[in-house]
Parts: C-alpha cells; structure tokens; sequence
C-alpha cells in the first residue's frame, strides 16, 4: 500500500533509491495509484500556471525604488523633448524607470527579453511591453515580476492623423534604452519605430543608435503622426479602463 | 554581504518572494505590504555572507506574516480578476488556463491551512528541498512531507469537483 505521503514525496524526488523503486513498481501494478499520480501531478501543473499568472501583474514600484542604487549622474541620456510635449514635466516614474534601467547590472540588456520585444512589428500580445501599452499610464514604469530588470514606460499617448491610437514609450534595460512609438491597428500594437538612446549601437539590433539626428528624426516622426494633442491623463486613464475600446476613435 | 549586492541578489529573488508571499496571504495586495516589509527588514538588518539568501528571505517574510501583518489584516475577499493575479492570464495556445479557473485553483488554495500553502509553494512553486523547506518553516522534514501530501490531496479533490473548465491529464512520473 502506497501512501499519498510516499506518493507525494515520489514526485519531489525525495525518496531514496529502494523506496523509488517500490513507488514505481506500485505504480505499474495499479491503475488506480497511476491515476492517483495524475491528479498529483495534474495539481502541480495547475500551481505552476496559477504562479505565472502572479509574476504577469506589476511589481510594487515602491520595492522596486527601494532596491534600485543612486543613478550616476553622467550616463542617463534622456530623450529630447519634442516641441508638443514639453510642457510636460518629467514625472517621477519615468526617471524611475531610467533609474532602475540603468542601475540593474545583473542584466546588461542583452538578455533575449530585451531583444525579443525592441524590434519593429507587431507587439507580440503576452510581452511585457504589450502590458504596458495596454495597461499602464503614461509616465508609469512596467516591470513584470519575471524580468524586473527590464522595465516599459509609457511616455504618453495620443489619436494618430490615421485615426489610431498611438504611444510613445521607452524600454530600459541595463546600459540599454530605446525610444519607440507603437500605434493600435485592429485591437494589436505594432511598434513602427525605435531608436537606441542608451549605449552604442552594436550592429545586432534592428533599430538605430540615436544620435542628435535621429533623435530629431524620431521626434519628426512622431509629430507628423499626431493629429492633436496628447492625450491628458483623465483620457488616458479612461481608455486602459476600457481597453482601448472602441480600437477607433 | 554588502549592501549593494543585498539589493541586486533581492532584486533577483523578487519573483518567487513574491509568489511565496501571495501563497501565505492569499491575496495581492497583502502580498505586496508583505514583500515590501521583507525588504525593508532585510535591508535594515544586512545579511551575513555565509547566510543562504533565498532561504533566509523566504523565513523573515514568514516571520513577519506571523508576527505582524497577519494580526492586523483580515484577508480581502478580492475576486482573482480584481486582485490582479489573474489580469494577464496568457494568450493564444500558451493559454493553459482560463481567469475562471485560475480563481478555481485561487479558491482551492485558499482553503488550504496557511502552513500546508506555504510547505507547498516553497517544495512546488520554489523548487526547494523539503530539508530546505523544513529549515525556512522550523520544522521537522517528516512534517513537511505529510504537510504536502495533505495539501496535493486536498486540492486534487477540490478541483476534480469543479467545472471541466481546467483540463485534465498531466504525464505521470516522479521529478528528477
């Protein structure tokens, strides 16, 4: 008779090699022990799902802030501000973001999370950095308990000349950072374009290295596609409620 | 251990504090005031270089559950979607599960005792050893194991009894 106490401790690997092998003679013989190991294992599976969904909701930016070290004072390259939105005042949690991207040296940003969600194209639905256009307020830092290192601040919003949504945001990772617009076609972002504002380019990324340029460049780009003003934060707050419903405006 | 190692290796171990926090407190927003005064303790305190981290880490959150946000809150009743566990549940094929079901398993956990939850998402979830897991919850290995054991049955028999929304049919087999 084999117990759910040894059964259990057979899953966990925490039998020794003659109590092993009696579990797994037992579990050979008996239909109904076999099936018993099913719904143990079955239960496993359905905690482990059950986590991932905890490590998809945002971390507290408070412990996040806690943990991060001062910034240094030579190496943050903010972007530029275009001429529309400077009057907005850099908010507390996008030099959070900065902060924390440039601080976390546990992960210098060539990690395959950075690389796999800064590219041109459609935003793949379950990134980070979909979460955050969906999800998140402007000047607000993203991080997704799984990769804490790589954090997306939505920088703001706005109704494109094409009558789409549209966000700018910025990803930070390590010594990397990108700048990058993404518009909502049909109920999916697709990112259309990114600059590198952190460290040089190294030739393995699609985007380009920003320069005085390019950062102009972008700036240009982003202002030809706005059909007004940003939206403010009222707005803003009512479309995530929604879920960018309806996708038109 | 210095204090800007302590951040980076408590940065890291966020993630699976924070899934042990929630597996204690049932709710996320208790766990986050959990995480974040594990944090601040483990900040304020140091840690000695010879101390095993995630161990240490995982027995100050559960310390401080019992001793002082436990007595002062009464679990929310939060449904999953509202508590946010459940917002981002996955998309397309890698969706294995759907938010109803997530609350089933939610629901299933909540009804276990609190040390069969937190024996459980450090052996399941955490990955430890049940040495391990005896030493973060000061108490005997054998207690571990039945600890466990009740729990898989418990929830084994809770979700057979709910909707077919959860899929069935796992590979048997032991973990290696």
């Amino acid at each position: 008779m084999i117990s759910d106490e040894l059964l259990s401790a057979y899953i966990d690997g925490e039998l020794g090699p003659e109590d092993a092998e009696r579990v797994r003679n037992a579990i050979a013989a008996d239909e109904a022990l076999a099936a018993r190991l099913c719904q143990f294992n079955h239960v496993d599976a359905l905690l482990t799902e059950f986590s991932r969904s905890i490590d998809a909701s945002l971390l507290p930016a408070k412990v996040l802030a806690r943990l991060q070290a001062p910034p240094p004072d030579n190496v943050v390259r903010l972007p530029r501000r275009s001429r529309w939105w400077a009057v907005t005042a850099l908010a507390a949690g996008f030099v959070l973001a900065v902060a924390i991207g440039m601080q976390l040296d546990t992960d210098d940003g060539h990690g395959s999370g950075f690389d796999a969600i800064v590219r041109v194209g459609p935003v793949e639905p379950a990134s980070v950095l979909h979460v955050a256009l969906e999800e998140v307020l402007s000047d607000t830092a993203y991080a997704a308990a799984d990769e804490p290192a790589l954090t997306v601040t939505p920088v703001l919003s706005f109704v494109s000349t094409q009558q789409q949504f549209c966000r700018e945001f910025r990803v930070d990772a390590g010594t990397r950072a990108v700048r990058g617009l993404a518009c909502r076609r049909d109920g999916h972002w697709e990112a259309l374009k990114l600059i590198d504002v952190g460290a040089a380019n190294d030739g393995r990324s699609d985007y380009a290295t920003a320069t005085a340029s390019t950062d102009a460049d972008f700036d240009a780009f982003v202002d030809a596609l706005v059909a007004d003003a940003p939206l403010g934060a009222d707005a803003e707050a009512r479309l995530l409620r929604e879920g960018w419903s309806p996708a038109r405006p | 251990m210095n204090a800007d190692a302590l951040r980076r290796e408590l940065l890291a171990l966020l993630p699976r504090l924070r899934r042990y926090a929630y597996a204690l407190t049932g709710s996320r927003h208790d766990a986050d005031d959990l995480l974040q005064s594990t944090v601040e303790r483990m900040l304020s305190k140091g840690v000695a270089e010879s101390v095993e981290l995630d161990k240490w880490t995982f027995r100050v959150c559960r310390n401080i559950w019992i001793d002082e946000i436990r007595t002062r809150k009464v679990r929310a009743a939060v449904p999953l979607e509202e508590s946010g566990a459940a917002e981002h549940a996955f998309d397309g094929e890698s969706a294995v599960m759907s938010t109803l079901a997530l609350m089933e398993v939610r629901d299933a956990m909540d009804e276990l005792p609190e040390e069969q939850r937190a024996a459980l998402s450090l052996v399941v979830l955490e990955g430890l050893s049940y040495a391990q897991a005896a030493e973060v919850l000061e108490t005997p290995i054998g207690t571990i194991m039945s600890r466990i054991a009740r729990a898989r049955a418990a929830l084994a028999s809770a979700l057979q009894q709910e909707s077919p929304r959860i899929g069935r049919g796992q590979t048997a087999g032991a973990r290696s």
